[in-house]
């Protein structure tokens, strides 16, 4: 079998290579269950945190936060290109197991508070630093990136439904039968758009960036 | 099919900010669906892998429930003892011909 170093798993994400995509998929897998070993609740919790954090992955690859430079896999940090002193796979799981723990959290404050207080956990510790060459466009999309990822499963979907799959109201409450009304779908949505706007544009003043 | 971006538009102020998040929404949305087929793929190379063995075993398997269904055939039968038995008279025969001819010689 041919090697496969980080260098090429940065280059076939660029690439936007699918088979390319689907071994380094593969892999990663491999690599995460070999190593997840009793850090997550169940199994299924375990792939759903996987998927996230590999979408977290991909997304600094595409959007040129993590890079080859000088034939080094490098990540921008405190705005310069660093090389990265862990592989890709540490990265991974480094993303999974913050993932973990922010789920964690949010389900010990939903217990607590009302199922909306969403979206108040990469405050601290995040991960992202803009680039100072990057520009606006750039910058402005990481910070949607984020907000994105950072929303919890239940808003994702209804989001994702509503807005990506063009799917109506109705048909989203019969996919969702945790939603009981069509007015508390509705509401749902509602927030959960309104408070991933709130994110970004508050991320957006925290960087001065222009709307 | 209705575009629910616009459907809205009233109560949502939609921006250019929105356009990036749908825009996001969409790519990471596309990202988790590539994946699922992924995931999809590997469970039918699984079975496509464990198919054979499934089928070997099957075939072991049979093989052994008709080994013991025979076992239990065979005393029903008891044509084995009468063939025995049909084979090792002759040799008897010889013996006591050969036995009573030594007896007229003396």
């Amino acid at each position: 079998m041919q090697t496969w170093t980080d260098i090429d798993m940065v280059n076939a994400i660029l690439q936007h290579d699918e088979r390319l995509m689907e071994r380094c998929y593969t892999d990663c897998h491999r690599y995460f269950t070999q190593h997840a070993g009793a850090i997550f609740v169940d199994e299924a919790s375990a792939h759903d945190i996987f998927q996230d954090a590999i979408i977290h992955l991909w997304r600094e690859i595409e959007t040129r936060r993590i890079e080859v430079f000088e034939g080094r896999v490098c990540r921008w940090a405190d705005g310069q290109l660093i090389p990265m002193r862990s592989s890709i796979m540490t990265f991974l799981m480094a993303v999974a197991k913050r993932k973990n723990w922010e789920q964690v959290r949010q389900q010990q404050r939903w217990q607590l508070t009302d199922n909306d207080r969403v979206l108040e956990t990469l405050d601290n510790n995040r991960y992202d630093s803009a680039p100072e060459d990057a520009t606006e466009t750039e910058v402005r999309e990481r910070v949607v990136t984020d907000a994105v990822l950072a929303m919890t499963e239940r808003c994702r979907e209804i989001l994702t439904l509503f807005y990506y799959e063009h799917r109506s109201l109705d048909e989203i409450l019969a996919l969702r039968p945790e939603n009981s009304t069509k007015t508390g779908l509705k509401t749902s949505k509602y927030k959960c758009m309104q408070r991933l706007r709130e994110r970004v544009h508050q991320r957006f003043k925290q960087l001065n960036i222009s709307l | 099919m209705t575009d629910n971006r616009n459907l809205y538009a009233d109560e949502e102020r939609i921006d250019a900010v929105d356009h990036i998040i749908f825009r996001e929404l969409g790519e990471q949305a596309r990202l988790r669906q590539k994946m699922q087929e992924w995931d999809e793929r590997k469970r039918q190379q699984r079975r496509m892998r464990l198919l054979p063995v499934v089928s070997n075993i099957a075939s072991v398997a049979a093989l052994f429930v008709m080994g013991l269904f025979l076992q239990a055939m065979l005393p029903d039968t008891n044509v084995a003892t009468e063939i025995r038995h049909t084979i090792e008279l002759p040799n008897d025969t010889t013996t006591t011909q050969a036995t009573d001819s030594q007896s007229i010689a003396e």
